[in-house]
């Protein structure tokens, strides 16, 4: 990239257009919440037996003190019929402190079907309140019209493509070859989405990134991917797209809310990690891709997939060693996800050190939500916490590691110092939107909304939770699927280089655990700071 | 990023067509199988079991994806 192109970069370079795209969703999503246009980004819902229910939306009311013996869908089962429990679902959403939770609870009705009378009565049944009858029978209203979400697909199709067709176009490429590339990668993505939301592979831990990934893979491994499909695959842009969006999600208020001690678990733990990593990688095992090094490091210590994405972005990585990084924090976090609570429960440890464990070393975060949910409240209290923490360390994770890679790593050692000038030149600049926009989202937009816990909840909710987050997980499935098409096999197994990065991971992630669970015990288990008294 | 050496091209002949097709076919009868919702005995499916039982989505990658710990929509 070259920053010396003048004024002209910012509509020719590729950096400028991911800022350009990302703000111009954000500010989109910040007028819809605005003005209360209620306009959400669709999304491909959970389904169990039915795959069409894949493509309808839920209708919910709000609940409160529902019967705690009938909260999972298992329970439910049990109680009503199989099919009105595959459609009804309880669900909850919960604020975590540092001294505990509040949560709010929601009744919730698959919106393809419609509710009928011997579906409300069976339901009603359940009810222990006039407010959960009352509750039921709102649902029921509002469960008569079905929600089917293919036009919204259609519409996020058409919109995405006319953003990005816009910026290829001004880039010296031709917008209609990509354009038809494109509808291509999206149908894919809307494939690697429709597997992820099975019920049973979310339960196992299989996300959109591994599907796109393998479909990409699938069709580049066997026929070869087409010319005019690789026109419609940009990466790049997806991804720094997608990053710009993933800033706003990083809100500096949630610390505070958070509190201090998943900060030691953390924000101390996490940077000895990262140099420890990248040290063992560079020195003792002498990896040549130091860039490769840095992604595994990355997702090991900070919260995977999203570090890796953000990381090697940040230095210019090679695609297949982002599959490769992504590949094996996908694999390590479902082993860790099913290896740590029995390990945990079988010493003995204290609820709230193993959660405080499990979040500061398993890669992902949902993954860290469901082990610490098998061990008890605390521990997914903790454990949520902690990872939360850690989610915000992303965004100077990966502008720390972009400046030391223009001024250091990259910098040829028998040349003179480059000037800022220089720095700046080379610099990612969509690193530079993805650190405005959550800037602009802590400091500006929450105030604006409110401020304080308000302010974050209504952000979270209207902006975030209703479009961006949405927009930008679409975005990086697209990326997924177009490293996929892009990438083949023998590429990929010359990036193992005799097993340097699995030795990598391991270590890296040994050490991870070692560290953290003395941090754990220091904030949460006595050792410094008594253990949380929990609500 | 870029790409450390050249993408695999088209080359769509009969062998490779039918490459696809059992592709096709294989990861299909994997989603399928997965979504029986086999879990493996003892502790090594208890948390499988458990996210099934309760309907915990395991797969979100960043905390804004984890339905419970944003607030209700």
């Amino acid at each position: 990239m070259s920053g010396r192109e003048g004024l002209a970069a910012l509509w020719k370079h590729e950096d400028w257009w991911a800022v350009w795209l990302g703000f111009g969703i954000l500010v989109a999503a910040v007028v819809i919440a605005g003005f209360g246009f209620g306009i959400k980004t669709p999304k491909i819902q959970r389904w169990s037996t039915s795959p069409l229910d894949a493509f309808y939306g839920d209708v919910t009311v709000r609940v409160s003190d529902w019967p705690e013996n009938l909260r999972s869908a298992g329970a439910l089962r049990d109680v009503i019929s199989p099919q009105t429990a595959e459609r009804f679902r309880y669900s909850r959403t919960v604020r975590y402190q540092e001294g505990g939770r509040t949560v709010s609870e929601s009744l919730g009705w698959k919106s393809r079907y419609r509710m009928e009378e011997t579906d409300r009565d069976a339901i009603i049944g359940l009810a222990t309140s006039q407010a959960h009858r009352d509750a039921i029978t709102s649902l029921y209203r509002a469960a008569q019209t079905s929600r089917p979400t293919f036009g919204g697909l259609v519409v996020l199709l058409v919109t995405l493509c006319v953003g990005f067709a816009l910026a290829v176009r001004l880039m010296g490429e031709k917008a209609k070859v990509f354009s038809v590339g494109y509808v291509l990668v999206f149908a894919l993505a809307v494939l690697a989405y429709f597997i992820e939301s099975q019920r049973a592979v979310q339960a196992y831990d299989l996300p959109y990134a591994l599907w796109a990934l393998v479909l990409g893979l699938l069709i580049s491994n066997t026929i070869g991917t087409p010319k005019w499909l690789l026109s419609g695959a940009k990466t790049e842009l997806f991804i720094k797209t997608g990053l710009v969006l993933l800033g706003a999600e990083i809100l500096f208020g949630k610390i505070a809310a958070l509190g201090s001690r998943g900060l030691l678990v953390a924000w101390i733990v996490t940077p000895c990690v990262v140099l420890f990593m990248y040290l063992f990688g560079t020195r003792v095992l002498k990896m040549a891709s130091k860039t490769l090094v840095i992604i595994v490091a990355a997702a090991t210590s900070v919260c995977g997939v999203s570090a890796a994405i953000a990381t090697a972005s940040a230095v210019k990585a090679k695609k297949d060693e982002l599959t490769l990084a992504v590949g094996m924090t996908l694999i390590f976090t479902v082993l860790m996800m099913i290896g740590m609570p029995p390990f945990i429960r079988a010493i003995g440890m204290d609820e709230q050190v193993g959660g405080a464990w499990m979040g500061g070393t398993i890669d992902a975060t949902g993954a860290v939500v469901a082990a610490g949910a098998l061990l008890g409240d605390n521990a997914e209290v903790v454990a949520a916490v902690v990872k939360m923490i850690q989610n915000i360390m992303i965004g100077v994770l990966a502008f720390v590691v972009a400046v030391a890679w223009v001024t250091k790593v990259e910098r040829d050692p028998s040349a003179p110092r480059p000037s800022a000038m220089e720095i700046w030149y080379r610099f990612p600049k969509f690193i530079v939107g993805f650190l405005a926009a959550s800037l602009v989202f802590s400091f500006i937009l929450i105030p604006a909304f409110g401020g304080g816990q308000a302010g974050v909840d209504a952000v979270e909710r209207d902006v975030i939770g209703a479009v961006t987050k949405t927009c930008r997980s679409w975005l990086f499935c697209m990326a997924f699927v177009s490293i996929g098409l892009e990438s083949n096999f023998r590429q990929l197994a010359s990036q193992m280089a005799g097993g340097k990065p699995i030795v990598l991971y391991l270590v890296g992630q040994s050490f991870n655990l070692i560290l953290t669970v003395l941090a754990a015990y220091l904030a949460f288990g006595g050792w410094l700071l008594d253990p949380i008294p929990m609500q | 990023m870029y790409n450390s050496a050249e993408y695999s091209r088209y080359r769509g002949g009969l062998v490779e067509w039918t490459k696809l097709l059992i592709g096709v076919l294989l990861l299909s009868g994997t989603v399928f199988l997965l979504g029986q919702g086999y879990t493996p005995p003892g502790a090594a499916g208890e948390v499988f079991r458990n996210n099934l039982h309760r309907g915990i989505d395991a797969t979100p990658l960043f905390y804004t994806g984890v339905k419970s710990l944003m607030p209700e929509e």
